[in-house]
């Protein structure tokens, strides 16, 4: 299998020699722009953006330029189809950015994979999105890959032996997400004492944490999503928890620190990409987004921002805008140097990089050691 | 595993707290959608997005503008009222000259509630706004020291608020001018004409009122939620709706009621049913489901014969 | 304050005037460019098909119950259940998908059926809480059946199923269904049960006392747009090939009620525009407006902004200003082909006379009582209304019954007919209890009725009204309507002939074209009573038919009517009499009882007073102390 990818790997590069690039390279990339899930999809389009502003401003492709097609699937299903096939059809992108959400990927994937177009998730975490076939690519950590980290370090610094769990079980991210929490502390040998869950539009949960509380933990670990992450931590402090507490990624955000104040100090989270990241692409990310945005970016900014990048320099050493060219290249792509660190996709199509366990102290994150 | 936790009375009491409150945000929510649905048969599907809209204009005059929270909350409340009768005059009076029924005008609604959010995720954005701690201090107070009776602010806002609103609205459609003919409205528009009353001067009043409690329940309930953003409207909208039958059509006092009691529900069967949490939902509707199978009128409707 | 009642009201008089040319030039540019708008649509993305496909099937779901006013928001949840009862079908038990569908639908409609009999009995809006919390029941199911469901984790259906394959053919297949269902639904509007649904839609009450069994008639429909949401579910999850909870929320519900109420619920072709166009809008808009690049939220203020304009332009669905063009055009044209067979029908109600055959036999068995009350009461909240009344009817006579304002006559004859169950006494029909039988059955036992309140079905014409009156007499089933057998067209044609025949002999034959709502009072009572009698007319040749008890209960029939009319109408109840009708009338005019009755029962508050021939009654101390007092 590896030989192949090789193999072609070289041909293209041979092609490449050959043939220059076209004068417009065609990217889609289809997000979640409008409606509640909106927060993500935007986060991702600036990333997105900035990559390209830097990609063409450079002229890392030498002569030819990417073209980004951004549209919105509005975290539905259906139209996530009818946006991947319009990016397919009448767009004829050379490869789809997305979508966000990745009950939308179980959909919609399966259209490009049959067109032969290749796909990269920049924020799809669920189990299974990779099996849907070989063109379908993601630069997102699974849960799988960041938890067990991140509880072993804090089980071992705080000799937990009990942990109670609060998580939204309406939302598939949040739910695997938990269940990656559980098996990690079991793993690590903690007894889970209390579970509790809410749906989505809950904005009370004082009641399944003062429930919770009752079962007296050393740990909280909480698997929500950005707008329910204030209000769990504002509420966990107001009914008297000083426990330590384990937020999920929806909790590596900067608006937590910002929106959170006081509430927020002393949370943990094992993330896949952090604001504390002292890789020097990281670092240059970090500053550029800010002087383009004013504000901090978010790991789904970072990783759609290096998204792009991976796709530059899969154009780049495909030499070819074509699509299988383009899947090889991405394919290939072992050790580069990005913003989430050194980054390698597996033989499944997954990323592999390393990721940082961050604890807020003083209204910012700092390394957790 | 459970039922240790009935015999705590500090757990009890704080569920009585923390559902009464819970249920006062549903009950605050419905009180102008309740008056709007009684009193003109409009199921007014805009009113969530009102809701939201003056929860965003409290959060620009009191965290951005800096303004104490009364001022905060008269403000959203005037916000309310206007975005009210703009709807009643855009939305609703329009239908109404066609003759319309009530379908018409709920259809009408979701346009104008599509639009009202679109352009707040325009010029907001989606990521949650909240207020900051100087509006209301977010730190409770504890009855019986640390452990014992917990309540903050907000709740104890909310529940007073709820129960004046309550007794007030009462009062102010039983035995004032506007009130009286703002029932007469309700039981007959034709009857009204009769009487003289100006229908429309009427249903501009209602809107007025209805919005202003829009806009009211905006700043509270983002104020005991701490939650502000575009969506936060339609997801009280379904409970909204589940409390005005629940509470009799038109009836304020009622809403308040089944509000507390929708509360009380959920917070129960997340309290002592293991597993309470993923079901509260449908605990919630099914109780809803089986008072309809045996008051089709609502708990607090009464039955309008004269009007079938 | 029930919608049902409110639409026609001023404003529709004023559309009334107004239907006609533009209009119907309008209505029919709108549906082409509806049409136009989804074929663009599709020819350009194959896959939006299936999209166009799922919501024309859901608009046709929400036809099946708002068609009946009634207010279901349930399809959300039936589609759920058939979406992932065709999942767990098609994946896990592998049966082939063109049988996992129609299986699914068919769960669908079998939960329906069963939550349907305690649902119906609420009323709009708080029907539409309870299908809601239904929706939101079925909703955390599925998050809590997590090995059945996969939980809110989702359901992947594109691993392990034969995706390729299906997605070649399967739109072609539903778009076949599609046809078929939309054949079914317009052949069904054509036929007797087609009739009742409109009865029912526009007078649920009255409906019943025509015989038409509403529960039963509800109940189906709700279980077909079960089926039918169910199917659109079950195509979905074969479509998309995953699925989760969020996929069938509360929205979702209201789309589809949008789609209904915007196309107009009246016609079944109203809920697919009203799909076509708001799937078609979406898409065009997003493509229209995609250099915005940064204004996303653009399409949907669009979107917004045209669901406000159309549903204010056009308050009654896009169909409303069809049907007027329609009835414009099929009115006076149906009235003139009326016309010339009204004189043929005269001639055959003479020269054949219909019920003939049972006034023979009728006449044979004479004097014994087809009606007996015996301590017939009914209690209002502590309110005797009647008051152990007691009185027989004898076959073949009739009976005047009188009394001062509210003394209860018509609760009385609420009380036979079974609209408002009496709360004690025996109601004896040809010898068997009827007392608390439901309305259509005591109907169809025999008894008719018209109404104080005129009751007619207001938006249907003059000759359907009547023909509704056939309904218990037509027995062709729907399956043999659905196939157009010529049996079916034949009685079809036979009961509109029958109708014919009683309108002309009311001498409204000229008006059978017409909106019944248009009609003057008068005319309107005339129509109730040719309706009634339809219902009690035995099919020609029908003697078991014939010799069938038979009562007309009229309800102050003359109220409304100058003399002359009052009259005519005298006459007319007279000559019912010589055709071996019993009828039992309420009246206030008393020349008109005195003339026509051959027995008088006087009521007042709630009590018999007084019984006998008309001469005794009139010169009863005790009734002319009621009418004294009373007035």
């Amino acid at each position: 299998m590896k030989r192949i990818i090789v193999a072609s790997l070289a041909a293209a590069l041979a092609v490449s020699s050959a043939v220059a690039l076209p004068a417009t390279i065609k990217i889609g990339a289809a997000e979640t722009l409008t409606g509640d899930n909106s927060s993500y999809g935007i986060s991702i389009k600036k990333g997105l953006e900035l990559a390209l502003q830097e990609i063409n401003g450079s002229k890392f492709l030498g002569s030819s330029k990417i073209d980004l097609i951004v549209m919105d699937e509005k975290a539905d299903k259906q139209e996530g189809i009818s946006v991947f096939n319009k990016l397919i059809n009448d767009e004829k992108v050379s490869l789809i950015i997305g979508p966000t959400l990745s009950s939308t990927a179980f959909a919609a994937d399966p259209v490009a994979q049959q067109a032969g177009v290749p796909v990269l998730g920049t924020s799809t975490t669920a189990s299974g999105i990779t099996d849907m076939g070989d063109f379908i690519f993601r630069d997102s950590l699974p849960q799988s890959a960041v938890i067990p980290g991140t509880i072993n370090k804090v089980v071992a610094k705080y000799g937990v032996k009990k942990a109670a769990l609060l998580y939204e079980s309406t939302n598939e991210y949040s739910k695997s997400e938990a269940g990656v929490f559980k098996s990690a502390l079991e793993q690590a040998g903690v007894q889970l004492v209390g579970s509790e869950s809410y749906q989505k539009g809950d904005s009370d949960f004082r009641t399944q944490l003062q429930k919770l509380s009752q079962k007296r933990p050393d740990l909280y670990v909480f698997a929500s999503l950005i707008g329910e992450a204030v209000p769990v931590l504002q509420q966990a402090r107001e009914i008297g928890i000083t426990q330590p507490i384990v937020g999920g990624n929806g909790f590596n955000n900067p608006a937590v620190i910002k929106n959170g104040g006081d509430a927020a100090e002393g949370l943990i989270i094992g993330a896949s990409w952090s604001i504390t990241n002292d890789d020097p692409k990281s670092v240059a990310f970090v500053k550029a987004y800010n002087a383009k945005y004013g504000n901090n970016p978010d790991q789904f900014a970072a990783q759609a921002y290096t998204g792009l990048w991976l796709v530059a320099t899969a154009i780049k050493n495909a030499g070819s805008a074509d699509r299988v060219a383009i899947k090889n290249a991405l394919g290939a792509i072992r050790d580069i140097d990005t913003a989430l660190g050194k980054f390698s996709f597996d033989d499944h199509r997954d990323p592999h990089h390393e990721n940082a366990v961050v604890v807020v102290k003083n209204g910012a994150y700092v390394l957790f050691k | 595993m459970d039922l240790s936790l009935l015999t705590d009375p500090v757990f009890l009491a704080q569920n009585i707290v923390d559902g009464l409150s819970r249920g006062a945000l549903y009950g605050v929510f419905a009180m102008g959608f309740t008056l709007i649905f009684g009193v003109l048969d409009i199921v007014n599907l805009a009113h969530a997005a009102t809701f939201m809209w003056c929860a965003f204009v409290g959060w620009l005059v009191m965290a951005v503008g800096g303004l104490p929270l009364p001022i905060g909350l008269v403000a959203a409340t005037l916000a309310g009222s206007l975005l009210g009768v703009g709807l009643e005059f855009l939305a609703f009076r329009p239908i109404r000259k066609e003759g319309a029924d009530r379908l018409s005008s709920m259809i009408s609604s979701i346009g104008a509630s599509l639009i009202m959010v679109s352009i707040a995720e325009a010029v907001f954005g989606v990521s949650t706004r909240r207020f900051p701690s100087k509006v209301l201090d977010p730190r409770p107070f504890f009855i019986g020291g640390t452990g014992g009776l917990r309540i903050s602010r907000a709740q104890i806002l909310i529940l007073v608020a709820s129960t004046l609103l309550m007794i007030v609205l009462g009062w102010f459609i039983r035995k004032t001018r506007t009130g009286k003919a703002i029932r007469a409205v309700s039981a007959s528009t034709k009857a009204s004409l009769l009487l003289g009353i100006n229908v429309n001067g009427v249903i501009v009043r209602t809107f007025v009122i209805a919005g202003g409690l829009a806009g009211m329940a905006g700043v509270l309930v983002a104020l005991l939620t701490n939650y502000i953003s575009p969506p936060m409207g339609s997801t009280v909208e379904l409970r909204g709706l589940a409390v005005i039958i629940l509470g009799g059509m038109g009836n304020m006092e009622g809403a308040i009621l089944a509000g507390f009691l929708l509360g009380l529900v959920e917070t129960f069967t997340i309290a002592y049913v293991p597993g309470g949490s993923d079901i509260k939902d449908a605990i919630a509707f099914l109780v809803l489901f089986f008072i309809l199978l045996v008051k089709p009128e609502g708990l607090l409707g009464k039955k309008k014969a004269d009007r079938a | 304050m029930s919608f049902p009642n409110k639409a026609p009201s001023a404003g529709e008089e004023v559309g009334t005037q107004r239907r006609g040319g533009p209009k119907a030039v309008a209505s029919v540019v709108l549906l082409v460019l509806i049409v136009v708008a989804d074929l663009w649509v599709w020819i350009r993305n194959p896959d939006d098909l299936d999209r166009l496909l799922i919501n024309l099937l859901l608009g046709l779901s929400a036809f099946a119950t708002l068609h009946l006013r009634l207010l279901s928001l349930a399809s959300a949840g039936f589609a759920a259940i058939g979406a992932y009862a065709s999942a767990i079908f098609a994946v896990k038990l592998g049966v082939p998908i063109w049988l996992a569908m129609p299986a699914a639908a068919s769960v669908s409609a079998l939960v329906a059926l069963v939550i349907g009999l305690p649902v119906l009995r609420l009323k709009d809006v708080y029907l539409a809480v309870a299908t809601l919390g239904f929706g939101e029941i079925v909703r955390v199911a599925i998050i809590l059946l997590p090995d059945l469901t996969g939980g809110s984790t989702g359901a992947n259906l594109s691993t392990g199923f034969p995706y390729e394959a299906m997605k070649q053919t399967h739109a072609w297949v539903m778009a076949l269904v599609l046809l078929a269902l939309g054949w079914i639904l317009a052949t069904t509007a054509r036929t007797r049960t087609g009739r009742a649904l409109r009865a029912i839609r526009e007078n649920a009450d009255a409906a019943a006392t025509m015989g038409i069994d509403v529960v039963a008639h509800r109940l189906l429909s709700f279980a077909a747009s079960a089926f039918l949401a169910g199917l659109a579910g079950a195509f979905y999850a074969h479509s998309v090939g995953s699925l989760d909870a969020g996929d069938f929320k509360f929205t979702r519900a209201v789309d589809v009620l949008t789609y209904a109420v915007l196309g107009g619920s009246g016609v079944w072709f109203g809920p697919l525009l009203g799909a076509g166009f708001l799937t078609a809008l979406p898409i065009l808009l997003r493509d229209s407006l995609s250099f915005l690049q940064n204004f996303a939220q653009l399409p949907n203020i669009v979107n917004g902004l045209a669901l406000m304009l159309a549903i204010i332009f056009m308050p009654g669905g896009f169909t409303s200003m069809f049907e007027g063009a329609l009835g414009r055009r099929g009115g006076p044209k149906a009235a003139g082909k009326a016309g010339s067979e009204a004189g043929r029908a005269r001639k055959r109600w003479h020269s054949a006379p219909v019920p003939a055959d049972g006034l023979a036999e009728t006449k044979a068995e004479g004097n014994e009582p087809i009606l007996r009350l015996v301590e017939v009461s009914r209690n209002f909240g502590g309110v005797e209304a009647l008051s152990k009344v007691g009185f027989d009817l004898r076959r073949g006579s009739i009976c005047g019954l009188i009394g001062p304002n509210g003394a209860g006559k018509t609760t009385l004859i609420n009380a036979i007919t079974g609209v408002i169950p009496p709360s004690s006494g025996r109601i004896l029909f040809a010898g068997s209890d009827i007392a608390g039988r439901p309305p259509h059955r005591i109907a169809r036992a025999g008894i008719a009725r018209t109404y104080q309140n005129i009751q007619l079905f207001g938006e249907m014409s003059v000759l359907e009204n009547v023909v509704v009156g056939r309904h218990v007499h037509i027995r062709t089933s729907l399956p043999e309507a659905w196939l157009s057998l010529p049996g079916q067209r034949r009685e079809e044609s036979h009961a509109r002939k029958e109708a014919h025949a009683l309108l002309s002999r009311l001498g409204l034959d000229e008006l059978s074209g017409a909106r019944a709502s248009t009609l003057s009072y008068g005319d309107q009572r005339r129509v109730e009573i040719a309706r009634a009698l339809a219902m009690l007319t035995p099919e020609p040749g029908d003697r078991e038919g014939a010799a069938r008890p038979q009562l007309l209960l009229l309800d102050e029939p003359a109220a409304g009517m100058n003399e002359a009319e009052t009259e005519k109408l005298g006459d007319f109840i007279a000559t019912l009499k010589t055709h071996g009708y019993t009828v039992l009338v309420v009246e206030h005019h008393m020349d008109l009882i005195m003339k026509i009755c051959d027995r008088i029962v006087v009521l007042d508050f709630g009590r018999k007073i007084a019984e006998g021939a008309p001469e005794e009654v009139s010169r009863d101390p005790a009734v002319l102390e009621a009418y004294l007092g009373g007035e």
